[in-house]
């Protein structure tokens, strides 16, 4: 059986929004929430480049720490990220692309309407002060 | 089961739905079938991910079909999107989700080839190129576009209306207007009221473009409330004049139109040399046919192309309209500009309505400024509109600021409302190898499977430098509104825009176009086609009203000749 997407996409809400003074993290967000629904639902033709994402990293992590991504701490996950996107040339295109990809549903997750499972109690709406949602009629 | 009508409308969108009005209002039976819902304002609701640029759900036969992009020497094929914007299947269609600007073309654009060689000679205009006149000029589609304006209302300030001469408002390049707009301009905006500063100062004449969006209650429909969720998405309030609130309930209180939602036209039934009706399936599969005496196809650009391949017979082996293989010929797709430019420090107020409060000029338009030396022909509008989602905020930042991180959220939080961007609308130019075909080989998703068109095209030097020129222009407003910094966006190069156009242009010659300036095909009598792909060229100004005052000039020459 394929195993679980959670805990990656978690881990990836709070390194893409981290959790800090300024307020809550993409995981509190909710944005691997949306994010799983996405991958269920929309994008499902996307999930399998996700999966194999979530296997390099875990191999990379592996080799340098000898834990899962999940379980090396934010500075690792963090510095495994950066590898991949300031490495352009000679990483595989694939794997740069399907981490874009899922930088951005990620971000959509903070923000989208509360309906698709990310921007939980409109967390993320409120941290944009200044911004007049939910919308209502004026 | 046969159904009979005078006239058969295939989509009822923003073309079909004023061909309706006019068709019964003269006293015609009109059948619409439409592939997509029949819903009530009550069932719009702001959402973002549903909404055009996402999801789309309310345009799911428009994704399950588009088409494929193919290089002219065959060598490419890759995915289209569409970076403006993904077509609706509705009653109403794309008039639900379309931000609303309603420009009528300039007298300049209906005579873009002779306007070209008379002011630069035949060698401005490349050998590739198959730029053209309009068979119409601006007078005589003044009327219908004065018509449909005042009909679904359009908000706007006048600059010119006969007899009265030219005002110090308005746009100094829109042609003399019979009469002042329906109602007056949106109200301004920041961030218009900045650009529109500095457009002054570098001797530009910045105007708020007509929208059809209410700026005060019209014809039973409320003003807009300026919630500010309107790109992409459909009004909950009737406030966006969309053919479902304004022609649609005019032609259905007539008690003279049939709409058959949810049913998708998959034939042109053709006798002989004469349309008789169509062919169409419903949610379950069911096939069924309506008789008609007039066929019109207001299917939005790829899907009446299609149709039309698609119905070929015996006698029309290459397709309806195809005599001459014109069919698909002189596709022109948009590709827009954007320049986004950061405020420190300030908060540039874009969520303060909708995208349809914008302003904009036209002085790098058409043939309004000197080309000599330029290199290049033509033009396009540039524009700043209103409105800013979430998501859209979130992801429009300085390409020097990390996507993800805490660098990437704390100027998020801290700036998002500090960031705001210069649309460019340039005029792409029909070319020889850019065209609408049949990919034979490759089916849409979904039951039927019928093959996607392929969209065959690139992109050359003339629109190459028209672009570069345009976006140093828009980073030389940005610095004069006062931006820290200014970058040119990516938009993506693509062929899929909502501004699709061409493919079934209209000529007086058969042997070089495909309709006549009424819309009809050449070679099957009784068969109109409603909508952007009879343009010959695609101008630097949105399409809808332009498409809307032919569809209500095709209608009245319809009901006219019965
Ligand atoms: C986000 C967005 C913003 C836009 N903003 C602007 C703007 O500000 N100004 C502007 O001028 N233009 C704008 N446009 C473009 C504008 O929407 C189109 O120019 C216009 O809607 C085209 O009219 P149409 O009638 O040809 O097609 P549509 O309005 O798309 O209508 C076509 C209809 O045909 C139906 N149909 C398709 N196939 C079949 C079939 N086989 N059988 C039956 N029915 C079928 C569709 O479901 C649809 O309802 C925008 C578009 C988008 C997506």
């Amino acid at each position: 059986m394929e195993k679980s997407l959670r805990p990656f996409l978690e881990s990836i809400a709070d390194r893409v929004f981290p959790p800090d003074e300024l307020g809550p993290g993409g995981c509190d967000i909710g944005a691997a929430e949306y994010v799983r629904r996405r991958l269920a639902g929309p994008r499902s033709a996307d999930r399998l480049a996700v999966a194999a994402l979530q296997d390099h990293l875990d191999a990379s992590a592996r080799e340098h720490w000898g834990a899962p991504f999940c379980d090396v701490g934010a500075p690792h996950q963090e510095r495994l990220i950066e590898a991949i996107l300031a490495d352009d040339a000679q990483a595989d295109v694939e794997t740069v692309a399907t981490l874009r990809l899922l930088i951005d549903m990620t971000v959509e997750g903070l923000f989208a309407d509360p309906g698709h499972g990310g921007n939980r109690n409109e967390a993320g709406w409120r941290l944009l002060a200044g911004m007049a949602y939910p919308p209502r009629a004026r | 089961m046969r159904e009979e009508a005078d006239v058969v409308l295939v989509g009822l969108g923003a073309a079909g739905g004023i061909a309706a009005h006019v068709l019964t209002s003269a006293g015609l039976t009109v059948h619409a079938v439409e592939a997509g819902e029949w819903l009530r304002n009550e069932d719009f609701r702001a959402d973002e991910i549903n909404g055009s640029f996402y999801d789309n759900i309310r345009g799911q036969k428009f994704r399950r079909e588009t088409p494929n992009w193919v290089h002219p020497d065959g060598s490419t094929q890759r995915a289209t999107a569409s970076p403006i914007g993904q077509m609706v299947n509705a009653v109403g269609g794309s008039s639900l989700h379309f931000a609303g600007w309603s420009r009528r073309f300039q007298a300049d654009d209906f005579r873009a080839r002779s306007n070209t060689i008379d002011a630069y000679g035949a060698r401005a205009v490349s050998e590739d190129c198959t730029i053209a006149d309009w068979p119409v000029g601006y007078d005589e589609l003044e009327p219908y576009y004065t018509k449909t304006e005042n009909l679904i209302g359009v908000s706007g300030v006048a600059h010119h209306v006969a007899g009265l001469g030219p005002a110090d408002a308005g746009n100094p390049f829109e042609g003399v207007r019979a009469g002042q707009y329906p109602l007056p301009p949106m109200r301004p905006f920041a961030f218009g009221e900045r650009f529109a500063d500095a457009a002054k100062s570098l001797g530009y004449h910045p105007y708020p473009p007509p929208v059809a969006i209410l700026s005060d209650d019209f014809d039973g429909r409320p003003g807009c409330s300026y919630c500010g969720w309107c790109l992409g998405q459909a009004c909950r309030y009737g406030s966006k004049s969309s053919t479902l609130v304004t022609a649609i309930p005019k032609a259905f209180a007539t008690g003279r139109l049939v709409i058959h939602s949810n049913k998708r036209v998959t034939r042109v039934l053709v006798d002989g040399d004469r349309a008789v009706g169509v062919r169409y399936v419903d949610a379950e599969g069911h096939e069924s046919m309506i008789e008609a005496r007039t066929v019109m196809l207001g299917a939005y650009t790829f899907e009446n192309i299609r149709l039309l391949f698609l119905s070929r017979d015996g006698r029309h082996p290459d397709g309806l309209g195809n005599r001459y293989g014109q069919l698909g010929r002189n596709f022109i797709c948009r590709q827009a500009i954007e320049v986004s430019g950061f405020f420190p420090g300030e908060d540039l107020q874009l969520v303060d309505g909708p995208a349809g409060q914008a302003m904009c000029v036209d002085d790098l338009n058409g043939d309004n400024f000197d080309h000599r030396g330029l290199g290049f022909v033509r033009g396009g509008t540039v524009a700043v509109e209103n409105e800013l989602t979430p998501i859209r905020a979130a992801k429009t930042l300085p390409p020097w600021i990390p996507r993800w991180g805490r660098e990437y959220k704390k100027f998020l939080l801290r700036h998002w409302s500090a960031i705001g961007g210069l649309r460019a609308m340039p005029e792409a130019l029909p070319y020889r190898g850019n065209a609408l075909e049949v990919d034979w080989s490759s089916k849409e998703d979904g039951p039927l499977g019928l093959p996607r068109l392929a969209v065959r095209y690139s992109m050359r030097d003339n629109e190459r430098r028209m672009r570069a020129f345009l976006a140093e222009r828009m980073l030389e407003l940005t610095r004069e509104m006062g931006a820290a910094a200014s970058w040119r966006g990516d938009l993506g190069f693509n062929v899929l825009s909502a501004h699709d156009v061409g493919g079934a242009r209209m000529g007086r010659d058969p042997v070089t176009s495909v309709v006549d300036e009424f819309g009809r095909v050449h070679d099957v009598v009784d068969l109109y086609v409603l909508g952007g792909a009879t343009f010959p060229t695609a101008t630097g100004i949105n399409p809808t009203l332009t498409i809307q005052a032919l569809a209500w000039r095709t209608a009245e020459h319809v009901a006219g000749g019965k």
